[in-house]
């Protein structure tokens, strides 16, 4: 007992050393491409304590974690069928720092260790599907982690990892920006913030997916990425739209899944947002008279599906649309929407639409409420505007769906002001 | 899955798309027109198939979502086309 403890406790010193001498070798087998939900709030570098919690692949999951930060020493907690399985994964394990769960499942010296390290500012992973997953989807998550750091105080951060490690495949990770669990009511019950964990990881996994794939050209988006690119040079120039996002710290041009709803002035706000955004495939969602009636334009219907747009009916029912957009979420591309449902020339906003609140809830992503201001002058910039993002809420039903909605609204009245103050209207 | 099942889930969905706390589902029959005299108005009615899409597993295309009338040839439907 009394030599298991010696090895647990490496010098941090020797740590370090092995991080500087082993990166690099890691770095060129892994080859690992990060992902970031976003990267202004939560980068490779960690203040303070926090409980990193992660899906789990193989054996590798531990080294490319301790190798993947390069400044921060992130100590994993391994089971102990992992730790005891041969001495040379025992010495690797202890070198970096390994925190073994106990041979008796009611041993809880582990929880107690790991709290102690995190609350001294320590970081530390956990993998709570206890076990290695092959398949492409989460297993269930053991929710012990959530009262480590309640205990702790600590945020959680979670991160995905696609398991790529002896392929010539890139490794690809997401990290996710930090879950407070003090912001959460004290009677959320663990199992309700293990899930809320989880779809963040499953949020990160779709978007280091979509990412997988995503570059300036293919050749299967060939039309549609020459159409961002011609739209950014001409209207770039012309238009010289300039984003200001609202909320500090926050990148209005972020990575991952968000739909973007704007007023609609003009029938150029969809480009001047194309334009904003013209390194990002994003769908946009135009009603049926955009596409002319009774498919009386089938060029125009042509350019506009190949263009990203997805067409919606505004009489009737229109499931397929809603799930097509839906889709493109869940592969992490942002949407754009134009809620109010139609132009609106005098600046006024009408009601929204709730439709773009129940894609949200559906694919739980964030809303990021949008406003444009053209120039006064040919020769002003137009300017668009980022407010803070609307999350869904917990109640999926109607009413939650609703107040959504009502969020998304006030805060567009809320830009609104401030856009109009700033630019003198 | 049995008919009364199927009718039990139905109303949940139905009770969670309308934004009114004194809406009875106990009056659904399965003659009433889910999109003409429970469910009034767009937004609900979108909630009310995506919700049977994803509770039973299957997706509604445009067209068979217009033939369907009554609670019956919703019933009828998801036993045709339900994953379970």
């Amino acid at each position: 007992m009394a030599k298991k403890e010696k090895k647990q406790h490496t010098h941090p010193l020797l740590r370090y050393w092995i991080k500087l001498t082993g990166i690099l070798i890691v770095a060129l087998v892994n080859r690992p491409k990060v992902f970031f939900a976003n990267r202004g709030l939560q980068g490779k570098h960690f203040k303070g304590g926090a409980l990193l919690v992660s899906n789990h692949r193989s054996y590798w999951d531990y080294i490319s974690y301790f190798f993947l930060f390069p400044f921060n020493l992130i100590r994993p907690v391994v089971s102990y069928e992992i730790y005891h399985k041969n001495k040379v994964l025992t010495f690797f394990l202890d070198l970096i720092g390994a925190i073994p769960l106990g041979e008796n499942p009611a041993d809880f010296s582990w929880m107690k260790k790991t709290i102690e390290l995190l609350k001294k500012g320590k970081k530390v992973i956990i993998f709570p599907e206890a076990h290695f997953i092959q398949e492409d989807k989460l297993a269930t998550f053991h929710s012990s982690y959530i009262l480590i750091a309640r205990s702790a105080n600590v945020p959680i951060i979670p991160l995905y990892t696609d398991g790529n490690y002896h392929s010539w495949k890139r490794n690809r990770v997401g990290i996710g920006t930090k879950i407070y669990l003090n912001s959460f009511k004290e009677n959320n019950s663990r199992e309700e913030l293990n899930s809320y964990v989880i779809s963040k990881i499953e949020e990160l996994s779709r978007n280091v997916k979509a990412n997988k794939g995503h570059h300036l050209f293919s050749f299967k988006n060939f039309l549609w990425d020459l159409g961002r690119v011609t739209v950014y040079f001409h209207l770039g120039i012309a238009f010289r739209p300039k984003a200001i996002s609202l909320e500090k710290n926050k990148t209005n041009r972020k990575n991952g899944t968000y739909i973007l709803a704007a007023n609609h002035t003009r029938f150029m706000d969809p480009f001047i947002l194309l334009c904003v955004f013209w390194r990002k495939r994003v769908k946009i969602l135009a009603a049926d008279v955009v596409y002319g009636l009774n498919n009386s334009h089938p060029v125009r219907a042509f350019l506009l599906n190949q263009g990203g747009c997805v067409k919606i009916s505004r009489e009737s029912l229109d499931l397929e649309a809603v799930s097509n957009c839906c889709k493109h979420l869940k592969r992490g591309y942002p949407l754009m929407v134009f809620p109010e449902g139609h132009i609106k020339r005098n600046g006024e906003m009408d009601a929204l639409k709730n439709g773009s609140s129940m894609m949200a809830s559906r694919c739980s992503c964030p809303i990021i409420p949008s406003y444009i201001v053209y120039g006064k002058k040919w020769y002003n910039r137009t300017k668009v505007y980022f407010g803070k993002e609307i999350y869904p809420p917990k109640d999926k039903t109607i009413k939650g769906i609703s107040q959504m909605t009502q969020e998304v609204h006030e805060e567009l009245e809320r830009i609104k002001i401030i856009a109009e103050k700033e630019n003198g209207r | 899955m049995e008919d009364k099942e199927i009718m039990d889930i139905l109303k949940e969905i139905i009770k969670d798309s309308i934004d009114d706390d004194s809406f009875d589902p106990s009056k659904i029959t399965l003659d009433s027109i889910v999109f003409r005299d429970i469910v009034k108005n767009s937004i609900s009615s979108m909630y009310v198939a995506l919700a049977i899409e994803d509770r039973f597993g299957f997706e509604f295309d445009n067209e068979t979502i217009k033939e369907l009338k009554t609670v019956q040839d919703f019933i009828d439907y998801i036993k045709k086309n339900s994953a379970n």
